[in-house]
């Protein structure tokens, strides 16, 4: 489907703002650690975000926060120069859309899109224009009538991405939207999303635990673990260059690999039988990324499995150390064992300790 | 699984069939008697088949008894009751489940215990509260007159509408809403009162009919607190009415048919909601609106 707004680009531009984060906590009622210890970060205006982690790490509390449906006790939030962390929802000049699409199952679509313009007290004429037009550009005209059980559930997210576009918000949240969709549905919407978003300019944060959604949507990520931010970078420096070891193994698909080494005087000894320059002694984690490392030249390894994945297939190995390695291949391979070498500008370091990224410490040549 | 086998099934329509004759036998009974005379029933006892004095003996209700008038105070209650059972129990469900109330569990514990504490097991304490429902106020030292609800339409409601049943099943109702569509509304700027009136109210419809209906039938059926708490013929209730009827005879010999006749009568009305209304009744006993 294509999206069709005649709206006149200057209008997108003023929408965004920037939202700055600092120092915001926060610890839930009743629970002996905090959700989000302490989070600074800043979004720039008309900037896509998306923030990705594991399922508990907190996504939903930040965004919920930036909503102003969760309190946000410490710390500040501000939407370009306004700080807005003791308003509430409506004062913010925010919408959201929510996963499970929380339609009003008995408002027709047109009612559910314009029911925050009604409480607004936006005359009638112009409830009715700005319906008509949200409507033309999700395609949605021809089910005004209809109510949210008459919908499929692509339709629903349409409506519900509809009732929080109408307003014409400075900030858009996500907070999985996507993850009741099926797959090829899922694909759909979010090429959609991501247009939407560039028709719209308003600063969007999307929330998800999809990498690939991450991947093709983010303008950056912000990478969540356990309420702190690993990483905040555009997705080709969080593929290139993962700033701890929980970054490395959660995104890619297969992860990157990640092997116990030790440098000594200093040198690193590397699984393929080479090996590496490095600037301190200690123990280390090694990364490689599956797709980087090289067939056929290089240490012999035992083939743990195969999978088929039809472009290209996935075998698990078995270093000399016995730990796993995973490589990508061209599909339809077969053999008990496989030479296998690291090129050295694949190689990633990080601190056995702390799981930062060391890259630096590598001297490559 | 449920069983489909055939012999299984008619054990089962067995069963069915001898509830219904069993419940259906007293009323039975009391329609028959109602259509036979006063002295044909002294004669052969209480009667299996139709006789011809029905209409007569309804007329008689009419005409002889305080039963019309009951049973209009029995409307009176009965809708009292349910309305404000209704607007209670939507209120404090509310507050219960969207709220985030800091003692809540504290305040449905005490509204539970309403339940678990009939007015039938508390009428006396409840019966001074009526004759004065002043009195906390005056026992706390306030200047206060005093305010007796006994021998008032609202005096036989209002114990019943400080009941817990309503509120205990609109919160589990409540439940089943998706939180969701609460901070959906939130965001869509509404308020708490918007957000019940706009979104809560139409979704409820069906689980506030059930409602209603249960209550009205308890309002109208309630026996005890309406005795104690009516002391004139024309306040009473037509279930007490009926009771009445069975002992007020100045010592006479009861009039079977005629009481019989005023049954049949009084249950008229809650037979009549039932059956425009049930369509409701099994939706909101589910308590799921998909
Ligand atoms: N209202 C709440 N009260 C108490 N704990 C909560 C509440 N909401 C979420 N949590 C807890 O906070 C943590 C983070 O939740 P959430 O932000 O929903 O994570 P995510 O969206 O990343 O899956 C979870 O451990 C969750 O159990
Ligand atoms: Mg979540």
């Amino acid at each position: 489907m294509t999206l069709t707004l005649e709206r006149p680009v200057a209008a997108a531009a003023k929408t965004g703002t920037d939202i700055r984060i600092e120092g915001l906590a926060k610890t839930y009622p009743g629970a002996d650690s905090p959700v989000i210890p302490n989070l600074t970060a800043h979004l720039r205006a008309g900037e896509f975000t998306v923030i990705l982690g594991p399922s508990g790490c907190g996504k939903s509390t930040l965004l919920n926060m930036l909503a102003g449906l969760e309190a946000a006790p410490t710390g500040r939030i501000v939407f370009g120069t306004r700080e807005v962390q003791a308003l509430a929802p409506r004062d913010r000049g925010c919408a959201m859309v929510f996963q499970n699409y929380a339609l009003y199952p008995h408002m027709t679509v047109a009612r559910n899109m314009d029911y925050s313009l009604r409480i607004a007290k936006v005359p009638r004429a112009e409830r009715e224009a700005r319906v008509a037009e949200v409507a033309r550009m999700l395609e949605l005209s021809a089910l005004l009538d209809r109510r949210p059980s008459q919908l499929s559930g692509g339709q629903r997210q349409r409506v519900a991405i509809g009732r929080a576009i109408i307003r014409e918000p400075q900030v858009l949240l996500f907070d999985e939207p996507l993850s009741n969709l099926d797959a090829r549905l899922r694909n759909e919407t979010r090429m959609e999303l991501a247009q939407l978003h560039r028709r719209i300019g308003a600063t969007s944060v999307f929330v998800t635990h999809d990498q690939v959604e991450a991947m093709t949507l983010a303008d950056r990520v912000m990478i969540l673990n356990k309420g702190r931010i690993e990483q905040f970078a555009p997705p080709s420096e969080i593929y290139a260059a993962p700033a701890s070891t929980f970054v490395a193994g959660f995104l890619g698909s297969p992860p990157m690999n990640l092997l116990a080494v030790e440098s000594r005087n200093g040198r690193i000894r590397l699984p393929d039988g080479g090996t590496i320059g490095c600037r301190r002694d200690g123990m280390f984690q090694l990364g490689i990324r599956p797709e980087h490392i090289r067939l056929g030249a290089g240490a012999e390894m035992r083939v743990q499995f195969r999978e088929e994945l039809g472009s290209h297939s996935v075998i698990a190995l078995t270093t000399p150390d016995g730990a796993r390695l995973r490589v990508t291949a061209p599909p339809g391979g077969t053999g008990d064992a496989l030479r296998v070498s690291f090129p050295q500008d694949a190689l990633h370091l990080f601190d056995a300790e702390t799981g930062l990224a060391v890259r630096e410490l590598l001297i490559r040549t | 699984m449920i069983e489909t086998r055939t012999s299984f099934d008619r054990i089962c329509m067995g069963i069915l069939w001898l509830g219904i004759l069993f419940i259906l036998a007293p009323l039975w009974i009391a329609l028959m008697t109602a259509s036979h005379s006063a002295v044909d029933v002294m004669r052969s006892g209480l009667a299996w088949y139709p006789g011809p004095h029905l209409v007569e003996n309804v007329i008689r209700v009419f005409t002889d008894t305080r039963i019309p008038v009951q049973m209009f105070n029995s409307l009176v209650v009965a809708l009292m009751t349910a309305v404000g059972i209704c607007i209670l129990s939507f209120c404090t469900a509310f507050a219960l489940v969207f709220l985030n109330l800091r003692f809540g569990w504290l305040v449905f514990a005490t509204i539970f215990g309403t339940i678990l504490l009939p007015v039938d097991i508390r009428v006396v304490p409840t019966y001074q509260v009526m004759s004065n429902i002043m009195e906390p106020f005056a026992a706390l030292g306030l200047p206060v007159s005093q305010i007796s609800l006994v021998n008032t339409h609202i005096g036989l409601a209002l114990p019943a509408i400080a009941h817990g049943t309503g509120t205990f099943m609109l919160r589990q109702f409540f439940r089943t809403v998706p939180m969701d569509l609460a901070r959906a509304a939130r965001m869509d700027g509404a308020g708490a009162l918007r957000f019940m009136w706009d979104v809560l109210l139409p979704l409820s419809r069906p689980a506030l009919a059930a409602l209603f209906v249960l209550m009205f039938l308890g309002g109208w059926t309630n026996y005890l607190w309406p005795l104690v708490a009516s002391s004139t013929a024309d306040m009473q209730t037509a279930v007490v009415g009926l009771a009445r009827l069975a002992t007020d005879g100045d010592s006479r010999a009861p009039d079977f048919p005629l009481m019989m006749a005023a049954a049949s009568t009084v249950s008229l009305i809650p037979l009549t909601l039932i059956a425009v209304l049930q369509r409701f009744l099994v939706r909101g006993m589910a308590l799921t609106e998909k």
